[in-house]
């Protein structure tokens, strides 16, 4: 699997766009994406509990765009620190927050400012005060080293050009022992150079 | 994105589920065309 992108690749408009239409999800959950998006896919598709998210804000879970599960990979448990990367509006984190409870942390980083106010709002509503939101990219995460017990993330790895920064990220932030639960996008074929260089591909 | 996974020196490496997430989407034949899905990747630290 490549895990960089092409040389030329102009990462930050690439960065631009990306946020670009994570921002619309915000605004505009039910417009014209590629992908899915809410808690009925998030249910149908994914295998969430439906009752878990139904006691989430709408806010958080309507905007949801993410492409697997890492809340299925292994439990989450009380008085650990999750940081969620690319949290967008919030659903995954509030559900780690739910599960570390309230001697535990839940960290969220996103590079998107609409996507953070959401979280912030949402995690406010439901009184989860071990929720934290810090805006920052998955190659530069606003997180202390050795300071996380579990790195989730949702869909949003593969939307980063340096890959191999991103992973060295999540690496340092992990403590000894601490588990990676990612949900990310696989690929059965390499692809050719140039549907990697086309950014309209990477971000839809 | 094991094999990555790996060689970063994280263990217990695997894809634990798949899911088909482009399914009834606009890019649908473009995912089964090259192979395109959701999965569940689990790593631990050392």
């Amino acid at each position: 699997m490549a895990v960089a992108c092409p040389v030329d690749l102009d990462t930050r408009q690439l960065r631009s766009e990306v946020s670009k239409i994570y921002s619309r999800v915000v605004t505009e959950p039910d417009g014209k994406f590629h992908f899915h998006r809410g808690a009925a896919y998030a249910v149908e598709f994914l295998g969430y509990d439906p009752e878990e998210l139904a006691a989430l804000p709408a806010e958080a879970t309507a905007p949801f765009a993410g492409i697997a599960n890492p809340h299925h990979i292994s439990p989450i448990h009380p008085g650990e620190t999750a940081l969620d990367i690319g949290s967008g509006a919030g659903m995954d984190l509030l559900l780690a927050a739910q599960r570390v409870g309230p001697k535990g942390k839940a960290i969220g980083v996103d590079m998107t400012d609409a996507m953070l106010e959401r979280a912030r709002a949402s995690a406010r509503a439901l009184g989860l005060e071990q929720v934290e939101v810090r805006k920052g990219d998955a190659t530069s995460l606003p997180v202390e080293s050795a300071s996380v017990d579990v790195v989730i993330s949702n869909g949003v790895i593969n939307l980063v050009p340096e890959k191999e920064r991103a992973f060295d990220e999540i690496v340092r932030v992990l403590k000894p022992g601490g588990r990676l639960q990612l949900g990310d996008i696989l690929l059965d074929v390499e692809l050719s150079e140039d549907i990697r260089r086309n950014i309209d591909l990477w971000t839809g | 994105m094991v094999d990555v996974l790996n060689r970063l020196g994280l263990e217990d490496v695997c894809i634990v589920e798949r899911f088909d997430c482009f399914r009834a989407t606009t890019k649908e034949a473009t995912a089964r065309k090259y192979g395109v899905h959701g999965a569940n990747i689990f790593g631990r630290k050392p």
